[in-house]
């Protein structure tokens, strides 16, 4: 008797909800078609044991791509870090710009007294003691930022650097600051006072000179060279340039910036 | 007890059955990789995608009955060292490998300027869409069209392309190359024209627009507010991941970034 029951009651229920359950699923408006979607995690259970056009194809590349960041650039005498106010990494980044943004600017016929600036946030790594791969620059400098050099009066450039605290501050070069009981108290360009009506350069990056970090936060421009160049890429050949002369890289340690009173 | 076990098992097989009826079309998508030809190699990101990985995918999909079109939604360009060194020729490449059929253009696809966008896109052997933009360049407004018509079997699908705004994305001299058109007001246009004069029985949107809950933003669900005769919008930009959208009976789809993950799509005829 129970067994009849199921069979004539309960399976023919169970059958007709089984047979309209997919049209329940995803039927919608008056469209004629049914949607089902899904998104697949490519983890290794995806991996293809054979080889195919495509691992072909992506071994060929990598082989091409690790020839070219394996490449040794320089030596290091030690492994440099990045920190604030001022380190040796931060310290040589941004002179390897200003050398390179003031360079770019003479070519054009326009000297200026100038200074770089970058953003601790975008120095991502460190510089390792001994070979110095391309490698090493791309995990230094990971972003896509580009170099620019912005044109500004000299008293938009006291505002940006006035804003910088003990504590809180950006790397830079050509400069030097003195804090008194952490605020700065002395600025100057290679040891001259700023004058407030005169043009200078500003070589940093697009994405500060766009607003990156609030550095620039109304700060006005005079105008603006986009050199279109990466800053690692700039970076990799200013550090060429080094090896060139038949030096190594050793850290930077200078006056740029100091802290008042010390105890 | 025999009868009950047979009509036990026609029960559960017989939705199986209906279930892979009527499917005329699997999509497979991407959106935002990023030239991130292997895995990621990250600790957070787990070892997970990658080209071959993706292909393995598409490659099982090919050998089902069922017709396949591969789509993609912009940014396939940029992001790894594969992309500064070999210029975005790599991922093109292996995308035709893969089998793309059409792709829209995202705005790290302008990267390195439109002449070597254009340069670069002579090597695809897949469409290029993208409807509301006009582009100086002579040549990159040939090889990007606005839509594309796609036969499958019976299937007639209409696939379009819409970008974001770029203004504040790349640089101003792609910004003056260009001329950006209200994504709206076009797909007001070419969704009813694709509709009704070019007869498509499903419209896809491939959108680097992005994906936002503000309705006051120009993106993905304002689109589909406005305009809810298309069927489905690939999204990206974004970089969401959007498990089940459907807004006005428009389904959107979304993955993150990197191609950590692949879509599919399977799209079935309802019964009459
Ligand atoms: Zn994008």
């Amino acid at each position: 008797m129970k067994n009849n029951i199921v069979q004539v009651i309960f399976l023919p229920i169970v059958f007709l909800i089984l047979l309209i359950f997919p049209i329940m699923v995803s039927a919608q408006k008056d469209k004629p078609f049914e949607i089902e979607r899904a998104t697949i995690l490519l983890d290794s259970t995806y991996d293809s044991k054979i080889e195919s056009p495509i691992t072909q194809k992506i071994a060929y590349y990598r082989e091409l791509l690790s020839a070219e960041m394996d490449v040794v650039i320089a030596q290091c005498s030690e492994t440099l870090a990045s920190y604030e106010p001022a380190s040796p990494l931060s310290n040589l980044l941004t002179d390897l710009l200003f050398d390179y943004g003031d360079r770019y600017m003479r070519e054009q016929g326009v000297e200026k007294t100038g200074v770089s600036l970058l953003n601790f946030g975008g120095i991502r790594n460190v510089m390792p003691q001994g070979n110095v791969t391309v490698s090493d620059i791309y995990k230094i400098a990971p972003f896509e930022n580009r170099v620019v050099i912005i044109t500004i009066k000299g008293s938009e450039l006291k505002k940006v650097f006035n804003r910088f605290t003990e504590k809180r501050n950006q790397p830079y070069s050509q400069l030097e600051m003195i804090y008194f009981n952490n605020k700065p108290d002395k600025i100057t360009i290679n040891g001259k006072s700023i004058n407030d009506n005169d043009e200078y350069h500003l070589v940093t990056v697009d994405f500060i000179q766009n607003g990156g970090d609030a550095i620039l936060k109304d700060v006005e421009f005079v105008k603006v060279a986009e050199t279109n160049e990466l800053l690692r890429d700039v970076l990799v050949e200013e550090i060429k340039k080094i090896t060139t002369a038949g030096k190594i890289i050793t850290p930077v340690k200078d006056n740029r910036v100091i802290i008042r009173p010390q105890f | 007890m025999t009868h009950y076990k047979i009509l036990l098992f026609i029960a559960f097989f017989c939705p199986l059955l209906t279930f892979g009826q009527g499917k005329v079309l699997t999509i497979l998508h991407t959106n935002d990789t990023h030239s991130q030809i292997e895995p990621w190699s990250d600790k957070k990101m787990k070892n997970v995608g990658g080209y071959a990985r993706r292909d393995s995918v598409i490659r099982a999909a090919k050998e089902n009955e069922t017709p396949l079109l591969v789509v993609d939604a912009g940014d396939f360009s940029q992001g790894t060292p594969y992309f500064n060194f070999f210029g975005g020729y790599a991922e093109i490449e292996m995308m035709n490998l893969m089998g793309y059929e059409v792709a829209t253009l995202g705005n790290h696809e302008f990267d390195n300027g439109v002449d070597a966008l254009s340069r670069r896109l002579q090597t695809a052997q897949f469409h290029i869409v993208c409807a509301n933009y006009e582009f100086k360049h002579k040549k990159l407004s040939k090889q990007v069209k606005p839509y594309v018509v796609l036969k499958k079997d019976d299937l007639k699908i209409g696939v379009y392309g819409l970008l974001v705004d770029l203004r504040g994305l790349v640089d101003q001299k792609t910004i003056d190359s260009t001329t950006y058109k209200d994504p709206i007001a076009v797909s007001k246009e070419i969704v009813p024209f694709l509709r009704n004069k070019k007869k498509c029985d499903l419209i896809i949107c491939l959108s680097h627009l992005g994906f936002e809950d503000n309705p006051k933003w120009v993106s993905d669900s304002t689109l589909a507010l406005a305009v809810g005769d298309i069927d489905i919008v690939v999204g990206g930009h974004t970089h969401r991941l959007l498990e089940d959208k459907v807004v006005n009976g428009v389904q959107i789809v979304q993955l993150e970034y990197g191609g950590m993950r692949i879509g599919k799509i399977d799209i079935r005829r309802k019964r009459k």
